[in-house]
Formats: structure tokens, sequence, C-alpha cells
């Protein structure tokens, strides 16, 4: 679960961003939209913890990660905080499992090869566990990176616009297993995007405006 | 999943550059390996066989020479003396002399030398007899366990030597052979590889035919002291003394060979002085070997730091992902400089590696050339330097980088990236 509220931010004096509060439960995914410049991807970096707002408090779990501070905002993330970025990335020198396996390594420190396979089987990864992830198509990057994502059990998931680089069938099939996993992972989802087929999946949205200055 | 198998991953992501950088330092060290082995060893084999001669006498020529000649057997002789010259250095009563030992050289048997002597000379090099017994009259020999490992003779066996101290078939002295009574224990000292006999035998086997009878009945008597045999032969010839001194302070020991070189036709030198005039001009050669690794090795560094700098460009995204994972600063920077420790570490167990292999292979020719035991398993203090200097380069090739990677901002990195 998280709860943001007041949330301030600026980067320079000129340019103040205020976002609406913002709320999630695992059971019912938030989506951001808004247009470009509108702070979609500033809000989603200070909802991970990546940036810190210049007001407000941000509530994940029990904790206010704008509390912390460092490592141990660092490992906080790591634990409890997955993101996923609108086009994904991997360790060039590892293979697919490997490159799953890490984030357990940096995250929560528990690594589960086993249950690493497990993931990948369900989304349908099983077959390409030592290949390396440059030969996999966008829609199965997307899904190693939600898999990366689940295997730490988060309870909050971040994601940047997943689906913006991928195809009517590929956009539409790696939402509904990003809705259905989060559920099932018992992890609050917000999705931040300005791709327009996903508002007829999530109902609850909520609209960034451009700020006026 | 660690980070010693994520900077292992990634070296060996670009096989090439990491092979090239590895294969750098591995000649780097490599070279300062062989030549830590190589000098170990020579100067180990140089002291061993100064073995307390204060002085070798001998003909007129390079010091040097006479040194090699005499007291290591790898060079030629600067030429024989005449008894009646030298009698005074092998008079037992001498003031100044503790001991004399004569040699004869100038044949040898398949490249090992045959050297005639007294049997004082084998005390001179705590050898001791493993078979057989010392050397009588009549071309008996003992011979070095050297000689013996490398051309199988045993008690009883005879052979025939060679004028000179080449391998040379045709200039053998077929009718003069001799025989093995005595083979030697192993020292590890220059007596390893010689063939011993008396100085009379020496002179029998290059006497006129006619002559040859005389001396054998000559040798019946004289009796066991061989110093006094060759003092009363004035007119035949050593090739050298090897002296010991009484006091090795002693004023007029010290000026004894001036006075041999300006007063006499005879040369003295001394050993010390002549090796550690060797050891300086092949320092000049050594230093500039040495000179040249240490720029390999740096080249290899500067090659460490390249590749892991150009990398981390191509990494970024990389380490801000993981940061966004949970991972440390510290890790990162963990990650990097282990990289380098590990191109240090493995070019440095394979610069090992080539270093010895090296020396043993090259011990191989050694030993067919001089007959001196090298070997490529031995190992040496300095090696463990060479270890720390490897390391010290793997961590400071890497630490800009490393530090590059902790200072990576992760917000920065995605949004640009």
């Amino acid at each position: 679960m998280i709860l943001a509220s007041k949330l301030d931010f600026s980067y320079n004096s000129k340019q103040q961003l205020s976002f609406p509060p913002i709320s999630g439960e695992p059971d019912n995914p938030c989506l951001i939209i808004g247009p470009s410049g509108c702070g979609k991807t500033t809000l989603l970096h200070l909802l991970g913890g990546l940036m810190k707002p210049t007001k407000g408090s941000i509530r994940v779990g029990d904790q206010d990660i704008t509390q912390l501070k460092g490592s141990s905002l660092d490992k906080f993330r790591g634990k409890h905080i997955g993101i996923i970025f609108q086009k994904s990335h991997f360790v060039r020198s590892l293979n697919v499992l490997d490159n799953l396996l890490i984030a357990p390594y940096f995250g929560s420190g528990k690594v589960d090869k086993h249950q690493a396979i497990e993931i990948l089987e369900s989304l349908g990864l099983g077959d390409k566990l030592y290949q390396s992830p440059s030969t996999l198509s966008q829609g199965e990057q997307q899904r190693l990176s939600i898999a990366r994502v689940l295997i730490n059990e988060p309870v909050l998931i971040l994601a940047d616009e997943p689906t913006s680089a991928l195809d009517d069938i590929n956009c539409d099939e790696v939402i509904k297993l990003l809705i259905d996993k989060a559920k099932a992972a018992n992890a609050a989802l917000i999705i931040v995007t300005h791709d327009g087929r996903l508002k007829e999946i999530i109902p609850n949205q909520v609209i960034l405006s451009t700020p006026s200055n | 999943m660690n980070l010693l198998k994520l900077s292992w991953k990634n070296l060996f992501a670009k096989p090439l550059s990491t092979l090239l950088t590895l294969v750098l330092f591995a000649l780097g060290v490599g070279l300062i390996i062989f030549l830590i082995l190589f000098n170990q060893q020579l100067q180990n084999k140089f002291n061993s066989n100064l073995a307390s001669i204060d002085l070798v006498i001998g003909a007129k020529g390079s010091p040097l020479q006479l040194i090699l000649c005499n007291m290591y057997h790898i060079d030629a002789p600067t030429g024989n003396i005449k008894i009646e010259e030298a009698k005074a250095f092998l008079n037992p009563n001498h003031p100044l002399i503790d001991k004399a030992y004569p040699l004869s050289l100038g044949d040898s048997y398949q490249g090992f030398r045959i050297v005639g002597t007294t049997h004082e000379f084998v005390d001179l090099y705590k050898g001791k007899i493993a078979e057989g017994h010392l050397w009588g009259h009549h071309a008996e020999t003992v011979i070095g366990s050297l000689v013996a490992e490398r051309k199988g003779l045993k008690i009883g066996d005879t052979f025939l030597s060679n004028h000179g101290l080449l391998e040379d078939v045709d200039m053998n002295h077929g009718d003069h052979p001799f025989k093995v009574v005595g083979i030697l224990k192993p020292t590890d000292a220059v007596i390893d590889q010689l063939i011993l006999t008396s100085t009379e035998s020496i002179w029998d086997v290059h006497a006129p035919h006619e002559d040859d009878h005389d001396h054998e009945e000559e040798g019946h008597d004289h009796g066991d002291n061989e110093i006094d045999f060759l003092l009363k032969n004035p007119d035949k010839e050593i090739t050298s003394i090897l002296v010991r001194f009484t006091g090795k302070t002693n004023y007029q020991a010290l000026n004894m060979q001036r006075g041999i070189n300006e007063n006499t036709d005879l040369q003295a030198a001394s050993p010390a002085i002549e090796i550690n005039r060797l050891y300086n001009l092949m320092g000049v050669g050594e230093r500039a070997l040495r000179m040249i690794a240490i720029l390999i090795i740096i080249v290899s560094g500067l090659s460490i730091f390249i590749s892991l700098y150009n990398a981390l460009k191509e990494r970024k995204y990389e380490l801000a992902l993981m940061r966004t994972m949970g991972a440390y600063r510290s890790q990162m920077l963990w990650m990097i400089l282990l990289e380098g420790l590990i191109m240090a570490i493995v070019g440095f167990v394979a610069g090992w590696v080539l270093g010895h292999a090296g020396m043993e292979v090259m011990s191989g020719s050694l030993r067919e050339e001089y007959n001196y035991r090298f070997t490529g398993w031995i190992f040496n203090d300095q090696e463990w330097i060479i270890l720390v200097i490897s390391i010290g380069i793997g961590i400071i090739s890497a630490i800009i980088p490393a530090w590059n990677a902790y200072r990576t901002d992760i917000v920065h990195t995605l949004t640009e990236g």
C-alpha cells in the first residue's frame, strides 16, 4: 500500500511541481496520466525514492520513505519497491536467469534459484533461462522486467510507461500480466503513462496537468 | 549471484580486450619472475663455487677468464704455467698460504672437463665419495654425480678423453683410456660436473709415446704426497693454482696478488672481485630487461584502466539499474575494483606460471651448454613482492572507474538513457 500526500518538488526556483495525493492498494491499481512535461516521471522517481520531494510525505507500507537516507533508502527500495522502466535494460554480460537473480542479491538478499526459475516459467520465459536478454523480443524483455520486480515480493510496484514500446497484442498481454501478478503478490501497483490504451483497463486514474508558472 | 561473479562475467563479456590486457600483464610479470629465478640461481651457483678460495694463479691473460675457467669451468684456460715458476706457491711451508690446489685442465670427455689435481680438491667443495674410492695413479678417475648421471658411467667403466674442452671425436687420446674408480655424492657445486684424476695422469696422456713407460715407473715411487711429486717435476706444466690464505686480513696476503702480477710471468686474480665485476656487467643487461618488464606491466595497468573506463560508459545504465534494485554505492565501487583486481591477479598467476615454465625450459639449454643445474621449480620471496605490486596496479588502475561508478547518479542516468 502506498500513500503520498502534499508532494512538492522543484528542480529550481522557477519550476515548481505540486502533485495531487496518490494512493494505491494491491487490489486497486492506479494509473497516472498526463501530457508530456507534466512531471509524470518525476512523480514516479519521487515515489520510488530515487529523488527527494521538497515537501510532503510518502508512506510505503509503514515507512515514510522521505525520512530515509543513503544506503538505508537503497536497501528499503531494493526490498520493498520494484520499478519497471519504459525501456527494458539488463546487465549485458549476464543471461536471463542471472539478470533475474541480481534483483534479490541487491534487494532482499534472499537468492533462490528455484523460485526464480518458477517465476520465469510462469511468465513464459522458461525456455530462455540461459540466453542473453538481448536475444529476447520486446514483449519478452518487458516480461523479464516484471519478473525482476516480482521476485523481491515488493509492497509497491512502479511502472514507467511499461507498454508504450509494445504493439497492441503485447501491450494487452503485458498489462494484464502486471495487474494479475501484482494482485497475486499483494503489491500496490502504480503505472505512469500517456498510453491511452491503458485507460480502458485501469479505472482508478489520476490526471496530472502541465504546471502553470 | 555475488559481486565477484558479476565482475567476472563483466570481464569475460568482452573476452578479446580482457585477453589482451591479461597477456600484457602476464608477459611483464613472467619476465620479472624469470629474471628473479635466473639471478637467484646464478648467484647461488657462483657463490657456492667460491669455496673460500682467495686467489687463483695462472698464466697471463684476462683475469675474468682465469676465474671462469678455473673456478667455474665455463671458459677456456688462459694457458699453462711451469711448475718451476709457481713452486713457491705450492710450497706447503709458505707462510701466507694455508692450502694450494694445483689444477691441470685441457681435456674433456663428451663436454665434461677432466681436471688433474690433488685429493684435497675434493674436500675443497665438500665432496664425499658415494661409491668406490679416490683416484690413484694410472689414469684412475673419480667422477662427479652429474657426469655419472648424464653419461651413465659406473665404477670400472673406461672412456677415452678428448683433447680440448669441446666434444670432438676426431681429437681423442686413443691409447690412454681413463678408468672410473669412484663416484662422488651430489654437492650442488661445480665438482658435480668434473672428472677428477691425478696431475700425473694428465701428463701421461699428453706425453710423447716413447716417454709413457718412464712416467708410469716414476709414478710408483712418488708416494702419497702429490704436491711433492709436482715439485720434483719443475719442467712440467699445470694450468693454475687455487690458493687459500692463512688469514683473510693479512696485509702481505693482499699484496701478494699485486706482487705476482707485477713481478712474475704469472697472473693472480681474486675470484670475489672478478665475480663482482661479472655481476656488474650482467647487471646492465638485467636492469634493462627489468625496465622493459616494468614498462610492460605499467602499459597493462593502463590497459586495465582504459578498458574499465570505456566499459563504464556503456554500463552506466546497468549500474543505475542495480542501484534501483537496492545496490549500495559502495557495492558498485567494489564491483569495478574487483574487475581490476581479478585482471591483476589472473595476470599475475599466468605470468608466474610463464616465468617458472620459461626458467624450466631455459634450464634445459643451460644444462646442455654449461652442465649447470638450473630449475624452474624453485621459489623466491621476491615473488610475493611482485604479487603485492600486481595487486597494487590492479587497484590503482581501477580506482578512477570505480569512483565514477560510486558517483553514478540514478535519476540522471535513467532519464538520460
